[in-house]
């Protein structure tokens, strides 16, 4: 790792204090990502190969005295660097814009001090005088700044480089023509010779931004990074720059614009992955309910025939044995039917008592979020059935412990029934209210709609399964969401007509879970 | 145990033929109704026996039948049978007074050792309060001292003591236990104590509950 680092700096390091033609100082990145990779013990391994640098690089830059301050000038100050960004919370991939702001605002104020504080040994020991000191100053700090800005969020992207070089093999025609307009654009800004040097620059950032838009962070890097070696190539070759610091600035604004665009399209991407895995876990409880429902209902429907038919087989094996002189075998076989109807009750019972033992998760259920996060999933649908939502949730309702899933569930499916509801009556008038209220034992949620109401004759009936008042209903939401209520101790009511005219879903959930449900099984501790 | 009859209350024909059928091929009478209503609209007080409902029905639940026999002061013993068997109904089934509750399906010997169960209790309820109609019957024919004698004689009170009380001659107190023993077909003191500790008992019993009722409404 001193080898690296001592590497890293010999290969890049440029006279900083002279004009020269590159426009920033890669060192400085290497040696930010380096410590905070590695840790605060390795900054020795910066003074030293700073020392290394200056001494071997130009060695008539100063006295032994300046070398050894300045040397360890650049160690502790990177040092410091590295330790402020790590708290900042701004280590490992950049994901989140706060992260990025983050990092850029300790960049922009950390090399400003070290290039101040380096500038200024020189200064004190007579090797710079006081004219050069500001202009080498503001060089310096914009060259670190800019190495910074390009290549530590590159170096500490680590462990994800798999993925994205596949992403590069299946994808290679489009990274090809990005790569392409950027060489047009390079050429344009510094071979064409209507170009008056750096007035088409701006052409730069639309490879840049199509580039963070389709690849994120890294993509963003290093397209950046890209640019800039092709500069040093182009200012090796000669071409003229007469506005150093413009290209500077230049060349940072780009480095800032990569690295902001890619947080925030990084962010953003990541915000739609949550909600597709939130969705997806969603739909699978949901499946699973529905499933378990079923296997409730059929279980019910189909034991009365079976107990019937058991009763019948039972009824005829007395009456073989009353009649007397039948053959054998009819005793035999009425007592075979006897076992085969009792298995296929034991099964059900059994398909039953699978779906209804899962999922006994308890943990603790922010009430503010859970509705907050209901409504969010609503507003599409809200705004087709224009409709309006209005949550008042009290701020100081507390948590309720359960499972945040079926909770979700459960107000989905009072929501979703409040949304269909108001569709029956006209445009304007179609409200729905949530309300958030805590008693001193229990937490009660109500979901009020202007919709049509419930009928009594419905009202008796609405939460058995496979009973709907929607024509394209299988008649199990409420049924699941009373089961999984009552599975926590819960209940789930419904007035008609409620506060809004029409239905009126109370939800209470206890703060106390009791630790039996109501809703144990005989069946499954027979 | 002759006139008992279990009453069969199901939604599901099938269920209730094959159970009534059963019932009766193991020497029991067995009557069917589809519905809690249809009982309810042909229930005639002088009839024995038990009850073996469902829980869950179309129109009354099994629960709300409970309530309404309650209510009505039918004494019948319920068993419940039901093919959505939960610990939350299980108990409020007992609670609300089932003597068992059943799953569906049934095992027939089970079945029926319940129903037998069910129907001694019946019996028992029967005998109980036939003693204690009888009972009461013969007390009404009691005049107002013959019944201050009984009285006196629970409270242990001897003969002069309750002369004194009633202000009459011993001898007086003498015929009037002759004859309300008479009266209540008593042949030894001891059973005649006891048949009027039963009714102090039975209208100390009544005059709590009243006071229950008055308190709850």
């Amino acid at each position: 790792m001193v080898a690296y680092a001592f590497v890293a700096w010999l290969t890049f390091t440029q006279p900083a204090l002279k004009p020269a033609l590159t426009p920033w100082n890669p060192q400085a990145g290497l040696t930010l990502a380096f410590l905070m990779l590695l840790g605060m013990r390795w900054t020795p391994a910066v003074v030293i190969a700073a020392a290394l640098c200056e001494l071997l690089l130009h060695p008539q830059a100063g006295s032994a005295l300046t070398v050894v301050a300045s040397s360890l000038w650049i160690g502790v100050t990177y040092a410091v660097l590295a330790t402020v960004v790590r708290n900042l919370g701004a280590t490992g991939p950049i994901r989140t814009v706060l992260a990025a702001a983050k990092f850029a605002a300790a960049a922009v104020i950390g090399t400003l001090i070290i290039a101040c504080g380096y500038v200024g040994i020189f200064v004190a020991s007579g090797d710079v005088v006081l004219d050069d000191a500001l202009r080498g100053a503001a060089r310096y700090w914009f060259a670190d700044l800019n190495g910074i800005l390009m290549l530590t969020p590159l170096l500490t992207y680590g462990g994800e480089w798999g993925g994205s070089l596949r992403i590069i093999r299946q994808r290679w025609r489009e990274i090809a023509a990005q790569f392409a307009l950027v060489l047009l654009t390079l050429v344009i800004v510094f071979y064409l010779p209507a170009a008056d040097q750096l007035r088409f620059f701006y052409f730069l950032f639309v490879p840049v931004i199509w580039i963070a838009l389709r690849w994120r962070l890294p993509g963003a890097v290093v397209a950046v990074l890209v640019i800039q070696l092709i500069l040093i190539f182009a200012a090796r070759a000669e071409i003229h720059t007469p506005r150093f610091i413009d290209l500077q600035i230049l060349l940072l604004t780009l480095s800032l614009t990569a690295l902001l665009l890619g947080a925030v399209v990084a962010e953003r991407a990541r915000t739609e992955e949550q909600i597709r895995e939130r969705d997806a876990a969603l739909a699978r409880a949901m499946r699973f309910a529905v499933a378990g429902e079923l296997a409730s209902a059929l279980t019910h429907e189909l034991r009365q025939p079976i107990a019937a038919l058991l009763s019948y087989l039972r009824a005829t094996e007395i009456l073989a044995e009353r009649t007397g002189g039948v053959d054998p075998r009819v005793q035999e076989t009425l007592a075979k039917s006897v076992n085969e109807a009792t298995r296929a009750s034991d099964v059900l019972q059994k398909l039953r008592d699978f779906y209804r033992g899962e999922s006994d998760i308890r943990a603790p259920v922010d009430i503010g979020n859970l509705c907050a996060g209901v409504a969010g999933a609503f507003q599409e649908r809200l705004r087709k059935a224009q409709a309006t939502l209005v949550i008042q949730v009290d701020p100081n309702i507390p948590s309720v412990q359960g499972d945040e899933t079926q909770l979700q569930i459960v107000l989905h499916n009072l929501v979703g029934n409040a949304i269909e509801a108001v569709d029956h009556v006209p445009l304007g008038s179609r409200q729905i209210e949530l309300h958030g209220t805590s008693s001193a034992d229990a937490v009660i949620l109500r979901v009020d709609d202007s919709g049509p109401g419930v009928s009594s004759d419905l009202a008796r009936k609405l939460f058995e399964p496979f009973v709907t008042s929607k024509t394209n209903g299988m008649g199990l939401g409420l049924a699941i969401s009373r089961s999984l209520v009552r599975a926590r101790g819960g209940e789930l009511s419904c007035e008609a007509p409620g506060k809004l005219g029409g239905a009126s879903f109370t939800l209470r959930l206890p703060l106390r879970v009791p630790s039996h449900p109501q809703s144990e099984l005989i069946g499954g501790h027979d | 145990m002759t006139d008992q009859t279990v009453f069969v209350i199901d939604d599901d024909a099938g269920v209730r033929d094959s159970l009534s059928l059963l019932i009766s091929l193991k020497g029991l009478r067995a009557s069917i109704f589809a519905s809690a209503e249809d009982f309810l609209a042909v229930y005639d007080g002088a009839w024995r026996g038990c009850l073996l409902t469902d829980l869950k029905m179309g129109g009354m639940s099994g629960l709300e039948l409970q309530e309404q026999l309650r209510e009505r002061g039918v004494s019948l013993p319920v068993v419940v049978l039901t093919a959505h068997g939960d610990v939350a109904t299980a108990r409020a089934a007992l609670k609300n007074g089932a003597v068992d509750f059943l799953e569906k399906p049934v095992n027939d010997e089970l079945l029926i050792d319940v129903l037998l169960n069910a129907l001694r209790i019946d019996e028992e309820r029967h005998r109980s309060t036939t003693r204690a109609q009888e009972t009461t019957a013969r007390i009404s024919r009691l005049t107002s001292r013959e019944r201050q004698v009984l009285d006196f004689l629970v409270d242990g009170l001897s003969q002069r003591e309750m002369a004194e009380r009633l202000t009459i001659s011993p001898r007086t107190v003498e015929v009037y236990k002759a004859r309300m023993m008479d009266k209540l077909q008593c042949t030894t003191l001891a059973e005649v104590v006891r048949i009027g500790s039963e009714v102090r008992a039975a209208r100390d019993a009544l005059a709590t509950q009243t006071a229950v009722a008055a308190g709850s409404a």
